[in-house]
C-alpha cells in the first residue's frame, strides 16, 4: 500500500529554489532515509508534506486520501527541535499531544520507560539536556501509534553517547514494521536505520531506491607496507591506476570483484611485499553519495 | 442536533486543549491574579487616597453605588483588559510561535482552523472571565456602598455588562491580530501598546486637524474603548459638543456597531495571515 506519494512538489524562497519538482512514492513498511547536504532541502520537504509549510506547485497525497484533512493524526513526527511547552514537564508535555491527536492515553509510563525519561518525567522541558529533548520528541512522535514515524536530523547536536542513544532508539522502532521517513546528511546513520534512501541536491531527487541499489557492490582495499613506492608500482601492474589514491599512511584502491583479504595479502606476498595493514571493505555511502552528487551536478 | 453535539464537542476539545497549555503558565497565573484583585480593590483604595470633590463633578459616592458603578468600575475593567490581559494574549500566541509548539501542534494533527478557533476561544473565555469579575466585583461594592436598593437600581446598567464583554473581546482581538503579524513577543508588545496608547491618537489628532468631524471617533481602538467610556468624560463632553457640535465620545451603540466590525476584520485579517504563511 502507498503511503505517501509526491507529484511535482516545488518550493521557493526569493530566487532559492530549495524544492525543485520532487516526485516520489512511499510504500508502507519502508524505512526511508533522505539524504542530502545542509540546503538540501530535506527539511523543506518534510515541512511541505507536514503542511507547515505552502507549496508552490505540485501535490502529496497520503494514505490515498484515507484520513482527509486529519492525515496528520496517524503520523508522529518531528521536525528540525523538539517543540514543547518550555514550562511544562514530559507528562504534561505528552498529554497536550494525545490531547491534539484525540488519544486517550492512559498514562505515558511505556513511551517513557522506552525513551528512558521516567526519571525526569516530573521535570520541566526547559530543564532537560538536548538529548533528552531528542528522546522526548520521539516519544511523543509514539503517540497513539501512528502508522508513520518522521525524524529530521533527529542526532543533530548531540554529544556521541546521545547520538548513540538515539541510533539504538531508531533502530528499535524500525524494527517495529511502521513506516519511517528520516532526513538526515549523517550517511552513517541512514545506512545502519533505513531500507531505502533518497537522494537531494539543490532541491532535486538525485536517486531513490534500496541502500542496496544505492549502494554499490565495488570493493576498496587499504594497503600499507614499509616500502609504499613498491606498493604503488605493483598495484599499478594490477589495478587501473586511477582507482589508486594516497592517503595518510596507506594506499585506497578499488578492487576486482571476488577478491578476499586473504587473496591479496598472498598475492602481495608473492610479489615481495609484506603488507604492515590491509583491510578490504565495501564502498561506503558517503563515498556513493558525494560521487552520486558530483555526477549529476556534472549533467546540470 | 448531530451537528450541535459536534460543535459542543468540539468546542469543549479545544478548550480543554488550551486549559492543559496555559493551566500551569507562570505568567498566565499572576496576570489573571492581579487582574482579579486589582478589579476589585483598585476603586476601594480610590476611597482612601481621593478627596470628596463638590458638584458639577461627581462626587465619591456616586463611584461605589447603583448605578454608577457599573460604569467606574467598567472603566477600571476597561484599563486592566487592555493592560494585562492584552499582554496576555500576546504572550500566548508568541509564545506558541517563539517554542514552535504552534508548527508542532499542525505536525500533530490540528489543523490551522483547528488552532486558530482555539485561539479565538481562549478569547471568548478571557472576555468572559473579565466580565464575570466584572459583575460580580461591581455586585459587591455596588451592594455594600448603597444605602436603599432595589432590583432595577442594581440592574440599570444600560447595556454595560454586554459592553464590556465585547470591549474585552475587541482588545484581545488586536492583540491576537498583532501578535499573528509580528510573531515576535517584544515587538508585538511594543506595537501593541503602541498602539493603543500612541499610534492611533496620534492619527486621530492629524485627522482632527485638518477636519473636525466625528469620524476621528471611528478608529479601532477608540470604538472599542468607547464601549466601556470614562464616565468623568460626561461632564466635558457637554462643553466638547457645544464647541465641535459632535460628542468626543461614541454613543453605545455606534461603538458596538463599529468595534464588531473591527473585531470581525481583525479576525478575518488574523485567519488570512495564519492560512497563507509558513509556520
Amino acid at each position: 500500500m502507498t503511503i505517501l506519494s509526491i507529484n511535482q512538489l516545488s518550493k521557493a524562497y526569493g530566487n532559492i529554489q530549495a524544492v525543485d519538482k520532487l516526485s516520489m512514492i512511499v510504500e508502507r513498511g519502508t524505512i526511508l532515509g533522505i539524504l542530502g547536504p545542509n540546503g538540501s532541502g530535506k527539511t523543506t520537504t518534510l515541512g511541505m508534506i507536514l503542511d507547515v509549510i505552502h507549496s508552490d506547485s505540485g501535490t502529496f497525497k497520503w494514505f490515498n486520501g484515507e484520513y482527509g484533512l486529519y492525515h496528520r493524526k496517524q503520523i508522529g513526527a518531528t521536525l528540525e527541535t523538539p517543540n514543547f511547552y518550555p514550562y511544562l514537564n514530559a507528562d504534561q508535555n505528552l498529554e497536550i499531544v494525545a490531547q491534539i491527536k484525540g488519544v486517550k492515553q492512559n498514562g505515558f509510563d511505556d513511551i517513557l520507560e522506552l525513551i528512558g525519561l521516567k526519571a525526569r518525567r516530573k521535570s520541566k522541558f526547559k530543564t532537560y539536556s538536548l538529548g533528552m529533548k531528542q528522546r522526548l520528541a520521539i516519544g511523543a512522535t509514539l503517540i497513539g501509534d501512528p502508522e508513520v514515524l518522521i525524524f529530521d536530523e533527529p542526532t543533530n547536536g548531540l554529544d556521541p553517547q546521545g547520538i548513540a542513544e538515539i541510533r539504538e532508539l531508531l533502530i528499535n522502532l524500525a524494527s517495529t514494521g511502521k513506516t519511517v521517513i528520516m532526513a538526515s546528511h549523517i550517511l552513517d546513520e541512514v545506512e545502519k536505520i533505513c531500507t531505502h534512501v533518497a537522494i537531494l541536491k539543490k532541491g532535486k531527487l538525485l536517486a531513490m531506491g534500496p541502500v542496496g541499489f544505492i549502494l554499490n557492490n565495488d570493493r576498496f582495499a587499504e594497503l600499507a607496507t614499509e616500502n609504499m613506492m613498491e606498493l604503488r608500482n605493483w598495484l599499478q601492474s594490477w589495478i587501473d591506476p586511477s582507482f589508486i589514491k594516497e592517503m595518510n599512511g596507506y594506499l585506497e584502491c578499488k578492487i576486482p570483484a571476488g577478491y578476499t583479504a586473504a587473496q591479496i595479502n598472498k598475492l602481495a606476498f608473492e610479489n615481495g611485499l609484506v603488507l604492515t595493514y590491509l583491510k578490504v571493505r565495501s564502498r561506503k555511502l558517503e563515498e556513493e553519495f558525494i560521487e552520486l552528487t558530483k555526477t549529476l551536478a556534472g549533467d546540470e | 442536533m448531530n451537528k450541535l453535539t459536534n460543535l459542543i464537542t468540539d468546542v469543549r476539545h479545544s478548550i480543554h486543549l488550551e486549559w492543559l497549555k496555559y493551566k500551569n503558565n507562570t505568567l498566565a497565573r499572576i496576570i489573571i491574579g492581579v487582574f482579579t484583585v486589582a478589579f476589585s480593590f483598585v476603586i476601594l483604595y480610590g476611597k482612601r487616597i481621593i478627596p470628596n470633590v463638590s458638584p458639577p463633578l461627581p462626587g465619591l459616592d456616586t463611584y461605589y453605588t447603583f448605578p454608577t458603578v457599573w460604569d467606574y468600575q467598567g472603566h477600571i475593567g476597561n484599563w486592566l483588559v487592555c493592560v494585562l490581559f492584552g499582554f496576555l494574549m500576546v504572550h500566548f500566541v508568541t509564545g506558541e510561535i517563539s517554542a514552535k509548539t504552534m508548527r508542532q501542534g499542525i505536525i500533530n494533527g490540528q489543523t490551522r482552523w483547528d488552532f486558530y478557533k482555539a485561539k479565538f476561544l481562549v478569547i471568548v473565555s478571557l472576555a468572559t472571565y473579565a466580565t464575570a469579575i466584572y459583575i460580580i466585583s461591581s455586585l459587591i461594592i455596588g451592594i455594600w456602598h448603597t444605602p436603599d436598593m432595589y432590583f432595577s437600581l442594581i440592574f440599570d446598567t444600560n447595556n454595560l455588562v454586554g459592553r464590556f464583554w465585547l470591549m474585552s473581546v475587541g482588545y484581545l482581538t488586536l492583540a491576537f491580530l498583532i501578535a499573528m503579524t509580528f510573531r515576535t513577543s517584544g515587538i508585538s508588545v511594543i506595537f501593541y501598546f503602541g498602539y493603543v496608547f500612541v499610534i492611533e491618537f496620534i492619527f486621530r489628532m492629524i485627522q482632527l486637524y485638518f477636519f473636525r468631524n466625528k469620524a476621528i471617533l471611528f478608529w479601532p481602538e477608540n470604538s472599542i474603548e468607547d464601549l466601556v467610556p470614562n464616565p468623568l468624560y460626561k461632564l466635558p463632553s457637554f462643553w466638547m459638543e457645544k464647541e465641535w457640535g459632535f460628542s468626543p465620545v461614541l454613543s453605545s451603540w455606534e461603538s458596538i456597531i463599529t468595534s464588531s466590525f473591527y473585531i470581525s476584520m481583525m479576525l478575518l485579517l488574523a485567519w488570512r495571515l495564519f492560512k497563507r504563511r509558513d509556520i
